[in-house]
């Protein structure tokens, strides 16, 4: 009897556990299926941002070989990219080669260690290139406000935000140095920089030469003599006499013999010994000697024409446009 | 009657061949035309803005906010799966 009951209890309790341990069996394998569709999943996304990485750094690459940065900075950073590539290659490798979920998931582990010191590095480049350019926009803006101001606009409002934007450029430089800069300096670089740029623009559309105009941009260390019905901008280090001195509409002066900007207009005679910068519209004749360079358009819808001089050089503009 | 059939039927051949084709005959039509004139493609000075350096400005911005932009992206990546 006793044996009896052993039996049902025996076939009762195997009668149960029996469908249990085939759905446990089952449930393993959806849930098998259920990891290697997610695996494919984010195999696919993982291979996907890497080669992001990837195409970025190319990218930037390209843009840094193209750019006119000096070739000391250039190589320093192709080679820093070179080196940011080879550690995304790796990264790739490491994804390439999970075979199933298990080994995914400790490839990502490895590369979010990797990836804690390669994104720094990736910052640090982006932001040296960024800082780069926006000097040389920076110094693009000077030469624009240099260029409104020859033509008697009021840039001081235009100054203003370059004095700005180069006091933030300065800031990042030094937090580049010793690597403490942050996605925020750079922002406030970018805004600095943008404020001045659409002061430009709106400059630009005040700035519209007479097509009889010309226009000459010169640079003398020696010295030099302007003439002609003319409004332009002396910037620079040395002596200047303008007659007649009323001609004058503007005239700061710096330490010592530094002008930092004298506006003259109308019909003048300008003579000057140093280093000067001018910028010279309307009809006139500039006449300099020593060594320099100039860009002069003869009548204003004509194409610049550049160039340098080591002994003298005469530019006539503005006539017979 | 043979024969003159044999010269009609030669004659018709004969005529057919030697009378050149009668687009030959033809010369070509020339119709007078007028010179139409063409207009010559004048140069456009530059915009002011382009002259001035603006829109190089203003693209190289655009670039250097969208590598920023991109950076920022691929450092939203997470990494549990």
């Amino acid at each position: 009897m006793n044996l009896a009951k052993f039996m049902l209890i025996l076939l009762l309790t195997i009668a149960l556990a029996y469908p249990a341990a085939a759905a446990d069996g089952e449930g393993k394998g959806k849930a098998n299926d259920f990891r290697d569709k997610i695996f494919e999943t984010h195999k696919e996304r993982a291979m996907k941002w890497v080669e992001s990485c990837y195409r970025w750094a190319e990218r930037l690459e390209e843009k840094v070989r193209a750019s006119n940065i000096g070739d000391e900075a250039k190589n320093r950073i192709q080679a820093r990219i070179e080196n940011m590539k080879g550690e995304i290659g790796e990264m790739r490798s490491k994804i390439e080669n999970a075979k199933n979920y298990s080994e995914l998931r400790d490839a990502m582990r490895e590369i979010r260690t990797l990836w804690i010191e390669l994104s720094k590095q990736m910052r640090l480049i982006a932001y040296e290139h960024f800082v780069i350019q926006m000097e040389k926009i920076i110094e693009k803006l000077e030469e624009l406000a240099d260029r409104f101001e020859s033509h008697g606009l009021d840039v001081s409002s235009f100054r203003d935000a370059i004095d700005e934007a180069s006091d933030a450029l300065e800031g990042v430089k030094a937090k580049l140095g010793d690597g403490t800069v942050k996605y925020s300096d750079i922002a406030n670089l970018r805004q600095k920089v943008m404020n001045a740029f659409e002061e430009s623009k709106k400059l630009a559309r005040e700035y519209r030469p007479k097509l009889s105009d010309g226009i000459v941009m010169a640079n003398v260390s020696g010295s030099f003599k302007l003439n002609g019905t003319v409004m332009a901008l002396i910037k620079g280090n040395g002596t200047v006499n303008v007659e007649p001195t009323g001609a004058k509409i503007k005239e700061s002066k710096g330490k010592e013999n530094v002008i930092e900007a004298l506006v003259v207009r109308g019909k003048v005679n300008v003579t000057g010994e140093g280093d000067f910068k001018i910028i010279a519209h309307g009809n006139g004749t500039l006449t300099m000697n020593g060594n320099g360079s100039y860009t002069y358009k003869q009548c204003m819808n004509q194409k610049f024409v550049n160039g340098t001089f080591s002994d003298g050089f005469t530019i006539n503009f503005g006539f017979g446009c | 009657m043979k024969q003159l059939a044999i010269f009609l039927i030669l004659s018709i051949l004969f005529l057919g061949c030697s009378a050149p084709p009668s687009e030959k005959t033809t010369p070509p039509k020339i119709t007078p035309t007028t010179p139409t004139p063409t207009a010559t493609p004048i140069p456009t000075p530059p915009s002011i803005e382009s002259e001035l350096g603006i829109e190089d400005i203003q693209k190289e911005l655009e670039e250097l906010e969208k590598l920023l932009s991109e950076l920022q992206e691929l450092e939203n990546i997470t990494f549990e799966i």
